[in-house]
């Protein structure tokens, strides 16, 4: 390891100066004990002491921390208001305040007339009302739930100044405010339609309200579109007439009117109107009359003097009421709203009715919120360098309002089911889960069965009927009811000419050659055939195959071969998913004894005892590799066999249990008594039904064995 | 200082509710003051009012006038004196928020506080300026302002800004009374105006809270979301603590036994369980409103040391198995209750069943569970878990033991599959002074104090610069 000397001789410096202490331990004194001088020594004690802490003393030489009383002004006011707080002296007085930093807005995408106009243009929105809903999502900063439960159209005086306010327009003092629909329940406003609709020349249509108490208001239309024109909104007529808790229908009518002198006389249509309107109103007050002189300098609104002044300065001194409703009345607002159209054109009043004080749904705000800012992305981002954000962005912006209110609608059955509905739903849940489970105990059962049966199969002289018999179970048989062919017993490399019993087992030498070929390719024989030649192999070996399938029938399913398999897998008539297993090449050089396949060590004894049986000696006397083939077989056979015998007698014995249950269950039984044989039993399901062929195939089993031990 | 956020700028909170004021200083865990809201006053005979200011003639006129009605006291007889003198008062004050002197000749002198009120003094009226939360009569309100800033807390209101607790259904009118009062009379430099119910869910550290507050004048339950208050699913109904006092002083009248209350009681000597009282009498003559009161102490004292919940459903065999309690009357009659103890609260979940001789208004109240339900049941669908996880206990009349253990069995009795948490602070003072308390903490944090209506902006718009401010 490097150490700074060695840093320093490499850079040719002189050696450090620093005198390398080593601790040097002393060395105990001669003839005092090594216990002894541990106890008196200067070494450093083994027991670590703690020192009790007391309660530490006021240090009183150290000066305490000078705090001062001090004003301070916060940057996120408008307003110069000087509050008051304890700084520590030593802090600068003209630091900024501390938790200006913490005045966040978000940011809204921002649009104008024009852009409504050329893009956001919607049946059911009026600019106006997108407006609004603006201001609302920037004072609530995009609190939906807040928004919707604030929304409502047209806004009521209150948030029409709050926007205002909201909006950054210079407000004077406001006219007088006397409404009364915050007073009653929120829940109870309901908002019948009274939809008012006036035509130009006609000036009856307010009067035809109920004649109960009338508030209108007059503004101008784009109070909330432009700043300008929002300035000339704020000397807001409003006389409100407050219902007795008997009268509870209020009608409003907000004639919006531009304030053109052109349209002057339109301006007077409403205002005209004021007089009929009212009396029933004054007739109906019961509370006292609180004029405040604002709605006097409010209605002598420069504009409104040149045509209209005496009507309307005359009734709000008279009508309007000021007091706090008793709660108990519920007051329902019924406010028709009359617009006139923003042009400043000399064509008289276009009307546009509106229903009284909206809500709108979230779904349908939200909508409307993000279709807007999903058009102005793709127009404001057309450039194709901002593809990528743009993508980003309107991914971010999507919204499917059906979608939403579809889980909102599911989302409320959810939760309002009752304890029974619940209690039956998971009862149910637990039934399927069962079912579940039950189904894939019996598919692995199933595909054991299979894979048993499947083994036989290949080497099995009844080659189609066992091929349909695979085919029948994989295309009815449950997920997963694969089968799995094990082709192990032939994988000795037959190559040359193959033994004596060239009948029963026709090796062509197309399919030599293809066995040769996958010998090869496992490198573990010492021909030497051509890689060439295996590829050209195939469809030689097909044909091949199929006169010797004409001889034997279970002969064209033994591929041994990977190339071969690959080739007329489709035509070999195994169905489709049925795996052929792969022949286990060893690599290497091998001992011929290493091919053979080792029986499973807790079968061992049942499979020499059935070769006992069949009068056979546990090893062949001859070990060629013909009967080294031949004695693989049978020994796999052997343990098939076995299988499928535990397989048999454990049905037989489920079968027994469910027919004795079903029996003791319903006393004569469902089914009628079957005969408990293998062959002939029929069964409930198919459970059974896959048992009884298995077991129908079963009967073959002994005789092939016993065949092929005729053969040996 | 700066860990947590606050910024001490030596804030007035006040809380003014029906039964009780609540008045301090914010970043503080406890008002400095409590005291009851009712005001006493007694009305001034019209002679001794002369002399005072008998330059105004019109004071006298109206001295007149007030001294007919007042001949019964009745208190149904003050509403009509408070719109008459409305009347009059409106026409030069403009809004009539700047309350008028001649109130103060028909009222005579004043009477806040516990000591002041509790005291007998012959013709001394007692009403609480506070109805269903909103602020019925200002002459009173404005009284307890003076007594909870000037004699309570000794504070100069021009050094301090001032915040003060609404209910959530508020009107807009009263608001800028409010402000015109702050600012107009007492001359604060700053003032705001934050909903009780999102202080209390502020109290409570939450953000979103189904704000349950049952007092003594009425219940409500008011859906908080961040803290805005969600207007639509305010629930409320008069069912508070005080129909549960007139409900066990009926229960004591049904049993021949009579309230006598404290200060009629002269002597008393001890008696047997159940027995007539043997008690010497003052000879006091009070108003009816007083002797409520009086009355009505005595019921709360009984209410708070013997009342309590059943835990799960009422059910009159487990009820009867309970132990009972004795409580003594002042007049010396005592008694020990068994099932009286649990049928009085009961009412708040059962009012159907267990509120005897309803009114009408009254019939139609319905189970403070049910309550809590409706008012979830209007909010948004997605928001509804968040407010049955975060429901928030608050209120006087919330105390009775076993209260939130019953609410929250109830609760999660009606079929719906949320879960419900029920947040009710064990601090008898942080159930009482729920909204007080979360405007302390409010007004107490540095990011807070953007917030403010100061006298600046009140100048350039008027009180009605409070709608705008305070959402």
């Amino acid at each position: 390891m490097a150490t700074g000397n060695d840093v320093r001789e490499i850079f040719q410096l002189k050696p450090s100066e620093q005198v390398r202490r080593v601790h040097k331990p002393e060395k105990k004194p001669e003839g005092i004990s090594r216990e002894l001088y541990g106890l008196i020594g200067n070494n450093v004690s083994t027991v670590a002491f703690n020192n009790p802490l007391y309660k530490p003393k006021l240090n009183v030489s150290k000066k305490a921390v000078n705090w001062t009383w001090r004003p301070f002004v916060n940057p996120s006011r408008d307003d110069d208001l000087v509050l008051h707080h304890w700084e520590k002296t030593r802090t600068d007085p003209n630091e900024e305040y501390r938790f200006y930093k913490f005045n966040k807005a978000i940011n809204l995408i921002e649009f104008s007339a024009e852009d409504y106009k050329a893009h956001l243009q919607d049946s059911d929105w009026t600019l106006e009302e997108t407006n609004y809903l603006w201001d609302l999502c920037r004072r609530f900063d995009l609190r939906w739930t807040v928004i919707q439960d604030r929304y409502e159209w047209p806004p009521q005086e209150q948030d029409r100044m709050a926007l205002q306010f909201y909006n950054g327009n210079n407000l004077t003092r406001p006219s007088i405010t006397n409404k009364t629909e915050e007073a009653s329940e929120p829940a109870t406003a309901i908002q019948p339609s009274s939809t008012v609709t006036v035509q130009p020349s006609s000036t009856t249509a307010p009067s035809g309200t109920d004649g109960a108490a009338m508030d209108i208001i007059t503004e101008t239309s784009s109070s909330l579109a432009t700043p300008s024109l929002a300035t000339q909104d704020t000397p807001t007529q409003e006389i409100t007439g407050n219902a007795d808790s008997s009268a509870t229908t209020m009608g409003s009518v907000v004639a919006a009117t531009e304030m053109a002198a052109t349209e002057a006389a339109a301006a007077k249509v409403p205002a005209a109107e004021v007089p009929a309107a009212e009396i029933p109103t004054a007739a109906a007050t019961t509370t006292s009359a609180v004029a405040a002189p604002e709605v006097t300098s409010a209605v002598t609104a420069p504009e409104v003097t040149t045509e209209a002044p005496v009507p309307s300065t005359s009734l709000p001194t008279s009508v309007s009421t000021s007091a706090p409703t008793s709660s108990s009345a519920t007051t329902v607002t019924a406010a028709a709203s009359i617009t006139t159209a923003e042009k400043a054109t000399t064509t008289p009043m276009e009307i546009v009715s509106f229903t009284p004080a909206k809500t709108r749904s979230m779904e349908v705000l939200k909508n409307r919120y993000y279709t807007i800012n999903r058009i102005l992305t793709k127009v404001r981002l057309s450039d194709a360098s901002q593809a990528v954000e743009r993508a980003q962005l309107l991914s971010s912006l999507s919204y499917d309002k059906n979608r939403e209110m579809e889980r909102k609608k599911n989302l409320e059955i959810l939760n309002t089911r009752t304890p029974e509905q619940i209690e039956e739903e998971e009862a149910l849940y637990l039934e399927a889960r069962r079912i579940d489970q039950n189904e894939k105990k019996i598919a692995r059962e199933r595909e054991n069965l299979l894979r048993l049966l499947s083994t036989r199969d290949i080497y099995g002289p009844g080659g189609p009927a066992s091929a349909g018999l695979a085919g029948q179970v994989a295309g009815g048989g449950g997920p997963g009811s694969g089968i799995i062919i094990s082709n192990n017993s032939i994988t000795i490399p037959s190559s040359g000419p193959s033994g004596d019993n060239g009948a029963s087992r026709p090796m062509s030498p197309s399919v030599g050659k293809n066995a040769s070929g996958a010998a090869m390719a496992g490198g573990t024989s010492a021909q030497t055939g051509p890689v060439k030649k295996r590829k050209k192999a195939p469809k030689g070996s097909v044909q091949a195959e199929e006169t010797a399938s004409n001889q034997t029938k279970g002969s064209h399913n033994r591929r041994p071969s990977n190339a071969s398999s690959v080739n007329d897998g489709p035509s070999n008539g195994l169905p489709p998913g049925v795996q052929v297993k792969k022949e286990k090449l060893t690599p290497g050089a091998y001992l011929r004894s290493q091919k053979m396949t080792p029986v499973v060590s807790t079968k061992l004894q049942r499979v020499h005892a059935t070769l006992s049986h069949l009068g056979l000696p546990l090893k062949p006397s001859m070990p060629t590799a013909t009967v080294m083939s031949k004695w693989d077989q049978l020994s796999s056979n052997i343990v098939t066999l076995l299988d499928i015998k535990k397989q048999v007698d454990k049905l037989e014995s489920d079968l027994k249990v469910v027919k004795m249950r079903r029996g003791s269950a319903s006393g004569v039984g469902l089914f009628p008594a079957s005969g408990g044989g293998s062959g002939g039993a029929s069964s409930a399901d198919g459970n059974y039904g896959v048992k009884r062929e298995g077991t129908a195939d079963d009967s073959g089993v002994p005789g092939q064995v016993k065949k092929k031990k005729k053969k040996e | 200082m700066g860990t947590y956020g606050g910024d001490e700028v030596a804030a007035l909170v006040l809380s003014v509710g029906h039964t009780w004021t609540q008045a301090g200083y914010a970043g503080e865990d406890t008002p400095k003051s409590i005291f009851p809201t009712s005001v006493g006053w007694v009305d001034t005979p019209p002679e001794a009012d002369k002399g005072d200011d008998a330059d105004n003639s019109e004071d006298t006129q109206m001295q007149d006038v007030s001294q007919q009605q007042g001949a019964n006291n009745d208190s149904n007889n003050i509403h009509k004196k408070d719109a008459d003198g409305g009347d009059v008062a409106a026409q030069p004050m403009g809004a009539g928020a700047v309350p008028s002197k001649k109130k103060k000749t028909l009222r005579g002198k004043y009477y806040v506080g516990d000591g002041e009120i509790s005291c007998w003094k012959p013709d001394m009226e007692i009403k609480s300026p506070i109805k269903d939360g909103l602020v019925e009569d200002w002459d009173a309100l404005e009284q307890i302002w003076d007594h909870a800033f000037l004699k309570r807390l000794r504070c100069d209101p021009t050094e301090h800004p001032l915040i003060i607790t609404e209910s959530a259904w508020n009107t807009r009118e009263i608001r800028e009374k409010l402000t015109e009062l702050a600012f107009e009379k007492y001359n604060f430099p700053a003032f705001f105006v934050a909903k009780d119910a999102v202080m209390t869910a502020f109290a409570a550290g939450r953000p979103h809270a189904l704000v349950v507050d049952s007092g003594g004048d009425m219940t409500s339950v008011v859906p908080v979301y961040d803290g805005y208050v969600l207007r639509k699913g305010i629930m409320r109904q008069s069912l508070g603590g005080d129909v549960l006092s007139e409900q066990a002083l009926q229960q004591f009248q049904s049993n021949n036994v009579d309230v006598v209350p404290q200060y009629l009681v002269a002597k008393k000597s001890p008696v047997e369980v159940g027995q007539k009282p043997i008690v010497t009498l003052r000879d006091r003559a009070a108003t009816a409103s007083f002797h409520k009161m009086m009355q009505m102490r005595v019921i709360h004292d009984y209410k708070e040391s013997v009342c309590q919940v059943s835990e799960s459903t009422y059910n009159e065999q487990n009820i009867n198995a309970r132990p009972q309690k004795p409580y003594e009357l002042p007049d010396g009659y005592n008694n020990n209750f068994g099932t009286d103890r649990f049928k009085i609260p009961e009412i708040m979940f059962n009012p159907k069943e267990f509120l005897k001789n309803p009114t009408s208004e009254q019939e139609n109240f319905v189970g403070l569970p049910k309550l809590i339900f409706n008012s979830a049941q209007s909010c948004d669908v997605d928001f509804r878990p968040t407010l049955f996880s975060n429901v928030v206990l608050t209120g006087g009349n919330t105390l009775f033991p076993g209260f939130a253990d019953r609410l929250h069995w109830e609760l999660n009795s009606i079929p719906h599959s949320y879960k419900v948490k029920l947040h009710a602070p064990g601090n008898t003072v942080e159930r009482k002074c729920g909204s007080w308390l979360g405007g302390s903490i409010m007004a107490s944090l540095g990011t807070f104090h953007q917030l403010w209506i100061s006298r600046k902006e009140y100048d350039e718009t008027g009180p009605s610069i409070v709608n705008k401010k305070c959402v």
